[in-house]
């Protein structure tokens, strides 16, 4: 059981949000009513958040980051996790910003990841 | 109207739409004659069989090898409107946003490196389809086909690309008339169609209405746009030429809307299907119309020159003569002519000695080459010259007005000046047809409406209980608006035309414009 990002395993989130991201026009017309025009499929986001942690879960993380933007190609998430299964699905990333909880050497850090159905 | 199912009727009533489009353009113009169309039980799903055009057209354009790119597709735009109030040529425009964050329409000298850098380049053919997702299935109609007028607009920073294109009349708009040809006694449709086969159309790329008005004779002289004369043509019968969304070129008489289906109400607009109306302010009302027409007819064969004094013609030598003609010449015979030693013509007849080396014929010109073959010089003290000239056989004019719109809102004057019109009777009722729809400011409207992409220019609308006929449509598709469309219509009453072998003699249905 665990999450996958570019068929690599990833640490599983402190937190874990996922959204429904649907492109839609809405009017209104002259009797009233409200009607909307659909864009395409429903998109979901999930937001991970993750609370101090080490260096190396989190470069594991930066690195298919760093390869996303290289690319431009959306990668595959997955999870297997008993209650919560995600079959593969191309995603895009962003991690953009991290914060230092710790510094010394440890450098402990908390970020949020965020995946967005492609 | 173009034909849609049931369901697809009752989805683009639904107060929630999916919204479908897509657009095809071929970047390399690769263009296959080979290509064979879709065809059930031999193509296979996923092969290189491409899709016809609905009702089985097919037209050159179908055959370009076209790359999707709808998946980056993130806004789009078209327009079509008939040319109001005499008719006339219209062209469509479109305008397609893209989303270029892999680059894929970034061209070579901003640093594109997709497998489109070097095909980013205007002219291109484009097609772009519409309609809604429903049972499941993504259900599209054709809404425009032309080619793409100039190079992508690429922005780096907002990683978009825009497209815009005109459909086949933009390219009509710039090929020219080369050599300057006359006609005679040919109908409308007969000239546009003899344009459209010299400029390489085949005929399964265009529909003509039969021409109403016999032309007794046209000019087209060198350097005029085909479009411009089409246009002149179509005008002179209030007829329309335009390209259909499914990429059929077409001329319809000023009688085309007079007959089922366009007789029949097509959609009745709802107050939950519209979103705004506007009545356009009062530019548009025409109150005073003056029709001026010269038409020319070909004339027998008669005296066309006669040579006023003498020319002088060198011993041995050839000699020019250029004759321009007050009118366009369908014929000219070969010059009489008399030669003799004086200028005065009392010395010796040398006829014989002059020969006429060439004669060219122009449209309103000629250019005859004579050769004194005597050691002596010679003068032409005689020559005249027969043909067949078309002369302006009548001037017809007429003035109408509308005097309430007068009153009310002061003269509103348009002139019709076309050389096409043939009689005074049809001067008459075209000066009395645009009063009687531009003269009423109630006559026309422009709302906005969730769209329907499947209305047609010239289909009968019903909206607030009266009966409108559409002239113009502008389609929009964005993710702020949705998918919208702006519709111009002219108020119409239906009116029964008289149709031989149906209507009766004595009854209410009138006799046709």
């Amino acid at each position: 059981m665990s999450y996958t990002l570019n068929s690599t395993n990833i640490k599983s989130p402190n937190t874990l949000d996922e959204s429904n991201n649907s492109q839609y026009a809405q009017q209104r017309t002259l009797q009233g009513t409200i009607n909307r025009d659909y864009f395409g499929d429903n998109k979901r986001v999930w937001r991970l958040s993750y609370q101090n942690i080490q260096k190396a879960d989190f470069d594991t993380i930066n690195t298919i980051y760093q390869a996303y933007l290289s690319t431009g190609t959306a990668v595959t998430w997955v999870s297997t996790e008993t209650n919560y299964a995600i079959s593969s699905t191309n995603v895009h990333i962003n991690l953009d910003s991290r914060g230092f909880t710790v510094g010394g050497e440890d450098y402990i850090s908390s970020f949020t990841l965020i995946l967005s159905e492609a | 109207m173009q034909a849609v199912a049931t369901g697809w009727t009752a989805e683009e009533r639904d107060s929630t739409r999916k919204i479908i489009a897509s657009t095809q353009v071929s970047w390399k113009k690769s263009f296959l004659s080979t290509i064979r169309l879709f065809t059930i039980g031999v193509s296979t799903i996923g092969g290189v069989d491409t899709i016809a055009s609905p009702s089985g057209i097919t037209s050159d354009w179908n055959k370009y090898q076209y790359d999707d790119e709808s998946e980056y597709l993130t806004g789009l735009s078209y327009e079509r409107n008939l040319q109001v109030p005499i008719g006339g040529v219209a062209k469509a425009i479109a305008e397609v946003n893209l989303d270029n964050t892999n680059g894929r329409f970034t061209p070579r000298y901003m640093g594109g490196n997709s497998a489109l850098f070097t095909a980013v380049v205007p002219r291109r053919p484009m097609i772009i389809n519409a309609g809604f997702n429903y049972n499941g299935i993504d259900n599209q109609i054709p809404q425009f086909v032309g080619v793409t007028t100039k190079t992508p607009e690429t922005s780096l920073r907002n990683s978009t690309t825009k497209l815009q294109a005109d459909d086949f009349i933009g390219f009509l708009q710039n090929r020219y008339v080369d050599n300057t040809s006359m006609f005679t006694g040919l109908s409308t449709d007969t000239v546009i169609g003899n344009i459209l086969t010299d400029l390489g159309y085949a005929t399964a790329q265009y529909n003509l209405d039969p021409g109403i008005s016999i032309i007794p004779f046209g000019l087209f002289e060198v350097g005029t746009r085909y479009i411009d004369i089409i246009n002149k043509l179509v005008q002179a019968e209030n007829g329309n030429f335009y390209q259909d969304e499914t990429g059929v070129l077409r001329f319809e008489n000023r009688q085309h809307y007079d007959s089922a289906p366009y007789t029949q109400v097509q959609r009745v607009l709802a107050t939950s299907q519209v979103i705004e109306a506007k009545a356009p302010d009062e530019s548009h009302i025409i109150n005073v119309v003056e029709v001026k027409s010269q038409p020319r007819a070909k004339q027998t064969n008669q005296l066309v020159f006669t040579l006023s004094g003498t020319k002088e013609l060198a011993a041995g030598a050839e000699t020019e003569i250029f004759i321009n003609f007050d009118d366009p010449m369908l014929s000219i015979d070969n010059p009489v002519y008399v030669a003799n030693r004086l200028s005065d013509g009392t010395g010796t007849d040398v006829t014989s000695s002059v020969s006429l080396k060439a004669f060219s014929k122009f449209a309103k010109s000629c250019k005859i080459t004579f050769r004194n073959n005597s050691a002596a010089t010679a003068f032409i003290t005689n020559m005249t010259m027969y043909g067949r000239p078309a002369k302006v056989t009548t001037e017809l004019y007429t003035r109408m007005q509308d005097d309430s719109s007068v009153t009310a809102y002061e003269e509103r004057p348009y002139k019709i000046e076309n050389d096409y019109i043939q009689s005074q009777s049809w001067a008459n009722s075209f000066a009395q047809m645009v009063l009687n729809d531009f003269s009423n400011p109630e006559s026309l409207q422009e709302i906005t409406i969730r769209a329907l992409p499947e209305l047609q220019m010239g289909d009968l609308i019903s909206w607030q209980g009266r009966y409108w006929r559409i002239y113009g449509i502008k389609t929009s598709i964005s993710p702020s608006g949705g998918f919208l469309q702006t519709i111009k219509i002219l108020q119409r009453t239906i009116v029964s035309y008289f149709r031989i072998g149906i209507s009766t003699i004595g009854g209410t249905n009138q006799i046709a414009p």
